[in-house]
């Protein structure tokens, strides 16, 4: 939630997938384990403090962004592409696998659906969505 | 493998597209007895697990589904800059446009799009002295559109489009049409005002048209209706969209034989009659291990449906030339714009576009620049800004938590875009020739030589102002844009096009080789000129004018 404005529980195949893309040997864990046991998480948090909390280490920003990514868009590819600069993959991944890619919340945050599961009616697209 | 020469046919179709798959159906139908041979694998029974690998694949280009581990990738889906097309390296002159080799050809991809060319485009040269005109005029291919309109399934507007821009309908669509996207009334609300345009002074109504579409808006032809998947391009999960395995279907059921992963490397040529005596072809299999045949077809008729860069690149490697084979390649160069809109408009959910703007394919200014269609996008900026990429970018900016989830949706659920296809005139230095590279079957590779007309550029500096325009109507707010290139539309056209004789054509208005008595070609690369319109509706209208000739002669 506080990263992803979504209730979802933490999920250790982003995180595996984070740590192959940056050619990690499990510290990733340990930073998402030092994140999770800080005593500020889990508070109700502003935009400014969780911020500060995330500033707290580069590999911590980095973690929380990778994450948050994989989270919204299940799409390694784009992101190893785009995001290379800042990531530096040490590995790149050649695909993410669908349900990865129909799990993304960004689908959901824009009330639309992922290409190829609509999960819907003729003709839903002509409304405004529901939620 | 049977051998090709054990089988009983009468004609030979070769390339199974929607062109070559529809003769073969309308041939078997009447009981002439038809050999398909498709260089491409047979993949119909995959369509599930290929959308899977599409959103999977690592660049979700149009090729993804089709990539089978086995066929030498550039085999299945020619990349149009890298590893076939043989062509100059700067972008704005390259052929950016390509398709696909498989049971059922490059409407497994395409989008759909089903206009008609308008009766001015069959007079280009008579009304603005440009390019050349057609050897039939749109009220010979009338008729003929509304079977291709029924035979592929097209949702449209019959009351709007008739008489629109000069061309009746005799018929109504099969279907209705396809509901327009959300977003979309946004645009029904102008429709109707007036544009002054500076390029012919003239005064324009700018109507906001359902484009019609080969996407079921109801259950049609045992399919499924649209559920707004929107993958059309490069694969429609349910079939709501038309591909060509739907005739592939019906022509085997009535008799046709198809084999697949049987590319035609050569056709032998009789010097003195201009009989096509064999066909030499290239059959592999799971293994990729190939093997060649020679099939005697000296007392039939072969057709070749293979598309505009494989006709004529066939026909070059078997030494067929005359009647300007391989020139006058054409595209329909594209062009957009982008703007936020003041409100969410909900883009990502159906079709990518539903709706277009029409007026300006005609008009006293194509003796200057080109006309254009213009197509309303239900796809956020399109290739210019996928959801992820935005995502990304609102993430460096520190957004996290209910915060970033704001600007996601309210970035995304505002971004569209307007793209316009501009139509290109037949110049014989753009053309298809025989590289000295060879492809993954040792076969010359397609030597492309393209450009980016000024004829063209004008169009894109008109197109520009009216998006401005409409943009404007709207109160959206547009997004600047960096340049001025073009992309391709997919629509390859021209290199063996027809004409009254051998000196200025290939083929007559049947697709009836002028030098060749036993020879027809088919598909878009007929076309004199491009027209505005996508063009398979009227590929289809054409194949299916030649069908009707072949049974006059064959059947008694
Ligand atoms: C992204 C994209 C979007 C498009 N959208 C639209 C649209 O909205 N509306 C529209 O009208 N058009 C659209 N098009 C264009 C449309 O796909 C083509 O016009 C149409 O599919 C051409 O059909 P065809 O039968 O002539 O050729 P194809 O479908 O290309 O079929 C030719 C077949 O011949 C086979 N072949 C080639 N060479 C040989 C050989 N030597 N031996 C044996 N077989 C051979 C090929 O493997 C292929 O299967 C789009 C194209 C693209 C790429
Ligand atoms: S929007 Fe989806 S269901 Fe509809 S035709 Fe396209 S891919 Fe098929």
């Amino acid at each position: 939630m506080l990263l992803t404005g979504f209730s979802i529980p933490v999920d250790m195949h982003a995180l595996n997938l984070f740590e192959r893309i940056r050619g990690g040997d499990g510290q990733y864990q340990a930073v998402l384990d030092g994140l999770l046991s800080d005593q500020r998480w889990g508070a109700p948090l502003g935009e400014e403090e969780l911020l500060e909390l995330l500033q707290a280490s580069t590999d911590r920003k980095l973690l929380a962004r990778g994450l948050t990514y994989l989270w919204y868009t299940g799409d390694l590819l784009q992101w190893t592409k785009l995001a290379h600069d800042e990531l530096r993959p040490e590995s790149l991944l050649t695909a993410a696998t669908p349900p990865d890619f129909y799990a993304g919340l960004m689908w959901q945050a824009i009330s639309a659906h992922p290409p190829a599961l609509s999960g819907g009616y003729y003709g839903h697209w002509h409304y405004q969505p529901e939620n | 493998m049977e051998p090709l020469n054990e089988l009983a046919f009468d004609v030979v179709v070769v390339g199974t597209g929607v062109c070559g798959a529809l003769i073969s159906h309308k041939l078997s139908q009447r009981g002439v007895r038809v050999l398909m041979l498709e260089a491409g694998p047979d993949q119909r029974a995959n369509r599930i697990q290929m959308a899977g690998a599409y959103v999977a694949s690592a660049n979700r280009n149009l090729s993804a589904p089709y990539f089978d581990g086995i066929v030498p990738p550039d085999i299945l889906g020619p990349d149009s800059s890298k590893g076939y097309y043989d062509q100059s390296s700067v972008r704005s002159e390259q052929l950016q446009s390509t398709f696909q080799r498989t049971v059922g050809g490059s409407t497994w991809h395409f989008l759909g799009n089903m206009p008609r060319f308008v009766p001015s485009d069959f007079e280009l040269y008579s009304r603005y002295h440009k390019g050349v005109d057609w050897p039939i005029s749109y009220e010979v291919l009338e008729p003929y559109y509304t079977i291709a309109e029924k035979e592929i399934g097209v949702a449209g507007d019959h009351d709007a489009w008739n008489d629109y821009l000069g061309a009746f309908r005799s018929k109504p669509y099969p279907m209705h049409a396809i509901w327009p996207a959300y977003g979309d009334k946004f645009f029904d609300s102008i429709s109707g005002r007036s544009y002054q345009d500076e390029s012919d002074g003239s005064a324009r109504v700018v109507q906001v048209l359902r484009t019609p579409q080969a996407r079921n808006s109801t259950i049609y032809d045992g399919r499924p209706a649209c559920a707004g998947n929107s993958t059309c391009t490069p694969i429609c999960p349910i079939q709501a969209k038309y591909d060509a395995s739907v005739h592939i279907k019906k022509a085997t059921a009535t008799g046709a034989h198809l084999i697949s992963s049987a590319l035609v490397k050569k056709l032998e040529v009789d010097p003195k009659t201009g009989v096509i005596t064999h066909l030499s072809v290239l059959r592999y299999g799971a293994t990729a291990e190939s093997r060649e045949e020679s099939l005697d077809i000296s007392n039939k008729t072969v057709i070749i449906a293979a598309n505009a860069i494989e006709t004529p690149r066939l026909l070059l490697m078997s030494g067929i030339s005359k009647g300007g084979v391989g020139l006058h390649l054409m595209d329909h160069l594209q062009g957009y714009a982008l703007a936020e809109a003041s409100e969410p408009i909900y883009p990502f959910r159906g079709p990518i576009t539903t709706s277009g703007i029409d007026v300006f394919r005609d008009g006293k200014f194509r003796s200057e620049s080109a006309a254009f269609r213009i197509s309303i996008g239900n796809d956020g900026w399109g290739r210019e800004g996928s959801p992820a990429k935005e995502t990304w970018k609102l993430l460096l900016e520190d957004k996290f938590g209910p915060g970033l989830r704001a600007a996601v949706r309210d970035r995304l659920t505002r971004m569209h875009r307007i793209s316009f296809s501009t139509e290109m005139l037949p110049e014989a230095t753009n053309r298809v020739e025989l590289s000295a590279k060879v492809d993954a079957f040792g076969l010359p590779r397609p030597k492309i030589t393209f450009s980016f007309p000024d004829y063209n550029k004008r169009a894109f500096l008109h197109a520009g102002r009216v998006a401005e325009w409409l943009y404007k109507q709207t109160g959206w707010t547009q997004r600047p844009l960096d340049k001025l290139e073009p992309s391709g539309a997919g629509h390859i056209i021209g290199t063996t096009r027809m004409g009254t004789a051998s000196s200025n054509s290939f083929a007559d208005s049947f697709g009836a080789a002028h030098e060749h008595p036993n020879l027809y070609v088919a598909g878009p690369c007929l076309f004199p000129t491009a027209g505005t319109a996508n063009p398979t509706l009227t590929a289809v209208a054409l194949a299916l004018r030649t069908a009707d000739r072949l049974l006059q002669l064959l059947v008694p």
